[in-house]
Formats: structure tokens, sequence, C-alpha cells
């Protein structure tokens, strides 16, 4: 009796997360063959015959590859920033207790509640009222105030399970704080972290609505880059733009996995398999 | 205790140094290039417009531009424009009649003069945006018209625009919001009940009963949307700017502006503003001046498909060419100061009673 | 623990970014929620009156029928996430091939990576006239012109998002939750679904409690998606909010709109966020 429970509860679950692989599948392979469309539009579905187009429009148009450019850089920069910052307040979060603990941990939510139209327009005119006008350090600013609720949470869902008796252990057999937080805590807590990291970096990499508001005529990202030319005509050159993201990011996963492992990058927690 | 240095404390330093590093060496081409010879700052839409503006500027060639496209509608560049004032990073701005008025009532819109822009004799005098003391403000180059097109997969034919509400056009229609087009589809839906654009309620009934008919498939926040819902013939009959539907290639557009009195083309001008704060103003309006020339006009229509205001310049945009007793009949020329005041509240007159029927 | 010195150090950087980036330009915004807005001009001017006009046009029950559905698409959207996120992520962390668990970890990454423009499209076709929709429709027997399948549209949509995020979000829960505690359940006779019902999901409660959160605001504050998929027909808080400030330039308005949103979801979340510390002594 328990075994068929057991049996159909499972087989449910498997459906369950087999549906949304393919849910999850469908859409990109629909964006690889629209980057490949040899219309000049977006028309119906299936395209009738195939170019590489896109791709050679998207490396030939020097306004792309400049937004490209600024695009990594700012992804870079933010997500380190955020991560270095958000894990540090996260550590505190788990490990102390306190008044109004609870009404921080919700405060560090509060940019991801806010609409990134409102924080945009908000930081805009917040720095031009210090008179920065310049670009950079307002995507930087914008982009590093809305990747930072994500950091802080995936280390706080991190930390979870981590026993304190763990860090009791260690320093009641002599280490300091540091000590057990370097060499037990943060291991342990790895994958939460660069959770956080890729987090940061992906939304630094795919904002438009916060980014809009803040590029200047010399310092523009990617993907504000990509909805001005689709303004008043569709054009597939972001399917080609976004294709060759996600292709370079599984590679930089698969170079990443040669070289490092993944396993130890990402960590596998206390109990491996 | 002995500070150590930590691994976090190295990370910090690392990444501040970093940072500094990057916005110095990030900068350093930037400085260069403002000191280097005269640039100006103008602001276009994306493709097609783009297109034609950098073959001008190729031509022109007195000075470098850095362009900088409408990444929303014109409107999303005021906020830019208002925060950094009194210095906004632009010389010129190519934007359309209802931003003209915003613009002039900002005391934003540099005075032109015949001076200034010689071209401008060949332009006729109505189409140019004035203050209220009647100076010249801004620098015309496209007419065009908002109006309304069905494309070949419409399932009937439109030849009033009471047909809107037959039933055979379920989920047919893309309805603009009225933020696009500053509403003028309602305008016309109230022309069309013995309104007009000063009392737009008929029109607002008739948006109510087309609500619920279920003919709306799409509402439509912007021209991307209009153009990729034709193009995937998700729905076939809309509203919209003659430089729109142009970009539509897919399918094939009727243009419905001669056909029936009810269905309105609202005439609309796009053209040039120089800023007023700008400090390349004669650069500015050389520049715009030289894409006014025959033909650059010429060049434009071509590309843009918009009708061009130097009269010198010939089209053949068949459907939006009217003789006198034409215009009378079919088009109008909108009130553009007080709809864009109106459009607040017609938004939110919009967001309360016709969205929760959709 | 008590709150130390050195602690206190490691809150700096958040708060610090926080205070400048965030509380500044939010107290900016709270202070242009109550000016008076004069149509065809650009923002509230310098000098404006204060008024609460702005906050009282908004108690309209339209206004309330917008953030209901906001809030509730985002609640269903989720839990979706978290059902499907869960058993992920646990199975990840349980699975003896490394070469199947690399496999999932790394298209889980690359699924965050894949821009949401193109995203966005590419689920309009799959779903639109031309790929699904009469299939789903035909399964749920409603008209793919409804509002009905434009909702469900929204929510798969964000889906697509709070799939990976909360699978990516909990693997840093599950792989540390102790295999020996499950083993020794079964040992004692529990079938699984007892096992996994009393003891992984509880002791996994604060790190659903942070995935969930993360889907939720990020629901919430969607924008490109319900602009897209919604058809213009289910406008999220967020839609209203870039028609204000964007098109028509009532930054007023605009501003209003925002406060009030933030304030309700930020009760919402401390709400949630204090009950499950209750309920779950963590």
């Amino acid at each position: 009796m328990k075994r068929y429970v057991d049996d159909i509860g499972f087989g449910f679950v498997i459906m369950v997360i087999g549906l949304s692989l393919v849910f999850l599948v469908m859409p990109i392979v629909v964006a690889v063959m629209m980057s490949f469309d040899g219309r000049a539009y977006l028309g119906m579905f299936p395209p009738p015959n195939y170019s590489i187009q896109w791709y050679q429009k998207f490396f030939s148009d020097a306004y792309y590859l400049h937004g490209l450019k600024i695009s990594l850089i700012l992804a870079l920069i933010a997500g380190i920033v955020s991560t270095a910052s958000g894990v540090s307040a996260a550590i505190v979060l788990d490990r102390y207790e306190f008044r109004g603990k609870k009404a921080l941990e919700t405060f560090f939510l509060s940019p991801l509640v806010v609409p990134a139209v409102v924080i945009g327009f908000a930081l805009l005119l917040f720095f031009a009222l210090f008179g920065v006008f310049s670009g950079l350090p307002r995507l930087l600013g914008g982009h590093i105030i809305i990747t930072f609720p994500y950091t802080v949470r995936t280390t706080l869902a991190g930390l979870v399970g981590i026993k304190k008796s763990l860090t009791e252990a260690a320093l009641s057999l002599g280490a300091n704080e540091r000590q057990a937080f370097w060499d037990i805590t943060f291991p342990l807590a790895r994958t939460g972290m660069v959770a956080g990291l890729i987090f940061a970096f992906a939304f630094s990499m795919d904002d438009v609505a916060v980014s809009m508001f803040l590029t200047s005529p010399q310092v523009y990202t990617l993907p504000v880059a990509m909805v001005s030319m689709m303004r008043t005509n569709f054009d597939l050159t972001i399917a080609a733009g976004a294709v060759l993201l996600m292709v370079f990011t599984v590679a930089a996963i698969f170079i990443l996995d040669r070289i490092f492992g993944l396993d130890r990058l990402i960590g596998q927690g206390i109990f491996k398999s | 205790m002995k500070h150590k240095i930590t691994r976090r404390d190295f990370l910090k330093v690392a990444g501040g140094g970093c940072l500094a590093a990057t916005t110095a060496g990030l900068g350093a081409p930037f400085i260069r290039q403002a000191l280097a010879a005269e640039r100006l700052s103008v602001v276009d839409w994306g493709p097609p417009y783009i297109k034609v503006s950098r073959a001008v500027a190729k031509k022109w060639g007195k000075a470098q531009i850095d362009w900088t496209l409408h990444s929303g509608g014109a409107a999303s560049l005021l906020p830019k424009i208002k925060t950094s004032w009194p210095n906004p990073p632009y010389d010129l701005v190519d934007v359309w009649s209802p931003v003209f008025v915003a613009m002039i009532n900002e005391g934003w819109a540099e005075t032109v003069t015949l001076e200034d822009c010689p071209n401008l004799k060949d332009v006729p005098e109505d189409l140019i945006s004035k203050d209220k003391e009647g100076n010249w403000k801004n620098i015309p180059r496209g007419l065009s018209g908002l109006l309304w097109v069905s494309t070949e997969a419409c399932p009937i034919e439109i030849t009033n625009i009471e047909d809107l509400l037959n039933p055979k056009l379920k989920g047919q229609i893309l309805w603009p919001n009225p933020t696009l087009n500053t509403n003028c589809q309602v305008i016309n839906l109230s022309m069309a009940r013995g309104g007009d654009q000063y009392n737009v309620e008929p029109g607002w009934e008739f948006l109510k009963e087309l609500a619920k008919s279920g003919n709306i498939g799409r509402i439509a926040a912007n021209t991307s949307d209009v153009i990729t819902s034709l193009d995937t013939r998700e729905t076939s009959v809309t509203f919209s700017d003659q430089g729109t539907t142009g970009g539509v290639k897919g399918v094939k557009i009727n243009y419905l502006t001669k056909i029936h009195e009810s269905l309105k083309t609202f005439v609309f001008v796009s053209g040039w503003v120089v800023l007023s704060t700008s400090k390349n103003k004669k650069l500015a309006c050389d520049f715009a001046n030289f894409s006014l020339s025959k033909e650059n006009s010429e060049l434009y229509f071509k590309v843009v498909t918009e009708v061009p205001v130097n009269i010198k310049a010939v089209h053949g945009l068949n459907h939006l060419r009217f003789s006198p007793e034409e215009l009378k009949k079919f088009t109008v020329i909108p009130d553009w100061d007080y709809i864009t005041n109106s459009l607040d509240s017609w938004n939110k007159r919009y967001e309360k009673d016709i969205v929760t029927l959709l | 623990m008590k709150l130390s010195k050195g602690a206190l150090l490691l809150l700096i950087p958040g708060i610090g970014l926080f205070l400048i980036f965030v509380v500044l330009p939010i107290a900016n915004i709270a202070e242009e929620s109550f000016r008076l807005f004069v149509p065809g001009h650009i923002g509230a001017s310098k000098d404006a009156p204060y008024t609460i006009f702005n906050y009282a046009e908004l108690m309209d029950p339209a206004y309330l029928f917008y953030f209901i559905e906001t809030l509730r698409l985002s609640l269903i959207c989720s839990l979706l996430g978290l059902i499907v996120g869960f058993p992920t992520a646990y199975l990840v962390a349980r699975q003896r091939s490394p070469f199947l668990r690399k496999l999932v970890v790394g298209f889980l990454i690359g699924m965050m990576f894949l821009s949401t423009m193109v995203r966005v499209y590419a689920l309009q076709i799959t779903f639109g006239p031309t790929g699904f929709d009469k299939v789903i429709c035909g399964f749920l027997h409603i008209s793919t012109n409804s509002r009905f399948y434009t909702e469900i549209l929204v929510v798969l949509g964000l889906l697509h998002y709070v799939i990976p995020i909360s699978a990516i979000t909990l693997l840093g829960t599950t792989q540390n939750l102790n295999p020996r505690l499950t083993e020794a359940a079964q040992v004692l006779g529990a079938p699984r679904w007892k096992v996994h019902v009393s003891i992984t999901v509880p002791l996994c409660v604060p790190g659903i409690l942070s995935a969930f959160l993360i889907c939720y605001t990020f629901c919430m504050s969607a924008f490109v998606v319900p602009m897209v998929l919604g058809k213009g027909r289910v406008l999220f808080v967020s839609n209203l909010i870039y028609s204000r400030f964007s098109e028509i330039a009532n930054y007023p308005s605009g501003s209003a709109v925002a406060i009030l949103m933030l304030l309700l979801s930020l009760t919402i979340i401390y709400g949630i966020t204090t009950i499950t510390s209750r309920l779950y002594k963590v």
C-alpha cells in the first residue's frame, strides 16, 4: 500500500518536472529558429527559409558591439560589488539576533519590490541632484542595487542548514571567528553565494527597464540598444544576440567545469552523494 | 590580536581598484572625444529613421554626430532632459506633434528663423509649430497620418467604422492604448457617434461596446507591438501611424484613408527641435536644414514612407494625397495642445472603465 | 549571538548602498507623489502645491482590481515555481551521476541568461496563433481570445523565469540536507512521501521562504512579461507606472502608484517572513 502511494507520488513529481523541462526548452528552440529566420521581419512560425543574416548584422553593427562591451563591464563590476556586500549582509542576518532584524531583511528585499521603472527614474532624479550625468556611475548604481536583493537572499538560503554546532565545534577547537567562517561556513555556503553571483551577473546583463533611464549618449547597454532598434522596426538581431549570449554562457560553464570542476566551484554542501 | 589581512579585505581593495581603473580607462577616450572637434548630439528614432539620418549626416559631413535612439516613446526622452536641465546632453531631437507642444510649453525649444534654416521657405507655414508669440519653434521633416489599416488577413472588407463591431472580427482588432497616437482613435470613435475631440463621451461608449464584443485581440502599447502583431497575423485591423504601418513587411496593408468619412485620418508633423540649451545651435540648425533639402526629403520619403514637408519633393503615397474637398471630408488636424493636456485624464478613464471589460 | 562590532561592520556596505541608492531616491519619489500635476507639462513643476489628489484618485475600485490581479497572478506563479523548483533542486542534490548533475545545473544557469525580450517573444510565438494555443485551449475548453487564456500566458511567461530562479536558489538549501535523516526515517518504516513532508520540507523552510520571496517579488514587479504576453489586457501595476512615467509624463501619479505598491508589498513580505518564522521556529 505504502509502495503504491510512494510510486504514484514519485511518478507525479517526475512528470511535473519533465513537463516543466519541455516547457522551458521550447521557447529556446523557437528563439534559435527565430535567429536564423530568412525573412526580414518577424512573421508566422515556422520560418520558410533560413539565413545567418542576423548574426552578420549583429557583429557588423558598432552600435551593438559598444553596448555589449559596456554591458559586460557593468555586469562584472556590479556582480562583484553586489555579491560582496550581499554576502556580508546575509552572514550577519543569519548568525545574529537583534531587534529589527526582520524589518532589515524585508528592507533589503525592497529593490525587487519597487518596479524597475521607478528605480530608474528615481536614480535619474537623484544623480541629477548631485550633478552626475555620466552614464557609467548611474548605470553601476542602478545595477548594483537591483542585484543586491538576490545575492542576500540566495546566500541566506545557502546558509540555512549549516548547523551552528559546526562553527561552535571549530571555535572550541581553537579557531577564531574569522577562521571559523572562512574554513567552515564559507565552503559550505558557497553554493548560495555563487548562485547570488550568477543571478547578479545575469540580471545585470539583461536589465532594460532601469538601464533605459540611466544611459547617456556615449554609455549604453546592449539590451537598451536592442530595444531602441526594435522600436520602429522589429529586428531579429536581438534573437541572434540572445542566442549568442546563451551559447557563450554554456561554453563558459563547460570550460569552468573542465578547469575547476563545476562541483567544486558551486559546492556540494556537506553531504556529497 | 594582530590584524591579518583577510581575503575579504583584499577582495574589497582589489574590487575598488579595478573599478577605479576601469572607469578611468573608459572615461579617457570620452574625454579625448569631447575635447576633439565639434560634435553634435542628436536623438532620432530607430530604423528606418536612423538609416536616413546617418546617410544624410554622411553627406553633410560638417561635424561628427553622436546618435542616441529613442528607447521608448518620444515622451520617454523628456525625463532625461528635465532632470539634466539646464544641461541636457542633446543638441537636436527628432519628435512629433504632441511632443512639440510639451517642449514649447516647458521652454525647451529654440526659436528658428528663415536665416538659420533657409529651406524652411519650401515648407507650408501651417506645419511649423509656433509658441504664443508666433515664433517658429521647430523644423518639420515629414507629414504623416494616424490612420486605419486592415491587412490581407482581415476576414471582412471594412467600409465604415461601425464595421469594427462585426462579429466576424472576433479577436482581430489591435486597439492602441491611449498613450499611443495621443488617443486619436477614441476621438475618431466619438466623431462617428456625434461627438468631437472636445467631447469624447460618445467615443468611450463606443469603445465599451467594442471591448465587450470581444473583437479586440490585443492592446498595443508601442509601435513594435503593432508591427509584430500584424506581421504574425495575430490581428488584422488597427489604427496607427503611416511610418509604423510602412514597416510591416510580412503582410499586405490596405490603407483605409479615403473609404468613408467615418474613418478619419489625423494629420501630424514629425521633425526636429533644437534645444534652447544647446551649445551648437548653428551647427544643429544647419544639419536640420540640410536634411530638409529636396533630395534629402525624397530620400526620407523613400525610406521612412512619410510625406516630406518640402513641397518641392516628390512622393508616392497616394493614400495620403488629398484634394481640398477630400481634406475636409477625410482628415482632421487635431488641437494638439488640448488633446495632449487631456491625455492624462483619458488614460485614467481608460484604465478605470475599459481594461476591466476586455 | 548578539551583534558585535565586527558584525556591524559587515552590514555597513549593504546599508550604505541602500541609503544612497534606495532610500534617498525613494524619498525623492515620495515627495513628488504629493505634488500637483498640471497636464501638458512634464512632471510637477518645482513650486507645485502639495496635495493628496494623486492618492485619492487611486482609491477607485478599478485600481484595486489591478493590485489584486498583480498579487494574485504573482502568488500563483510563485507557488507553481516552488512546486517545480524544490523537487528539482532536491533531485539534483541527491543525484549520483556527476554528469547528470552538471548537465541540469548548467542548463538552469544557462536559462538565466536568455535575454528577456527574446524569451518573451519566443513565448508569444510558442503559445500564440501559430503555436500551441489551439491545443491548450481545446484541452481546457476555453476560447483562444479569452481573458483567462491571456492570464495563463502571463503566468507561463513568469514561470519561465521563476522555475530556474527557485531551483538554483533551493539548490543551496537542499545540498545541506543530511541524507541520513531521510534514510533513518525510511528504515523506521515511514513511506517516502511522509518522510519528505515531515522531515525534508520543514528543514528547508527558511530556504523555501527565501526562494518564495525572490520569486514573488520578481513577479510583482514584472514589467516586460505582462506588457507583451498580457496583450495589453492583463495589466500589472508596473505597467500602470510605466505609462505614467514614460508616456504621459505624469510623474506625481506614477510616484503615488509606486509608493502604494511599495508599501503594500513590504507589508506582505514582512508579514510572510514573521508568520513563517513563528510557525517554524528556526
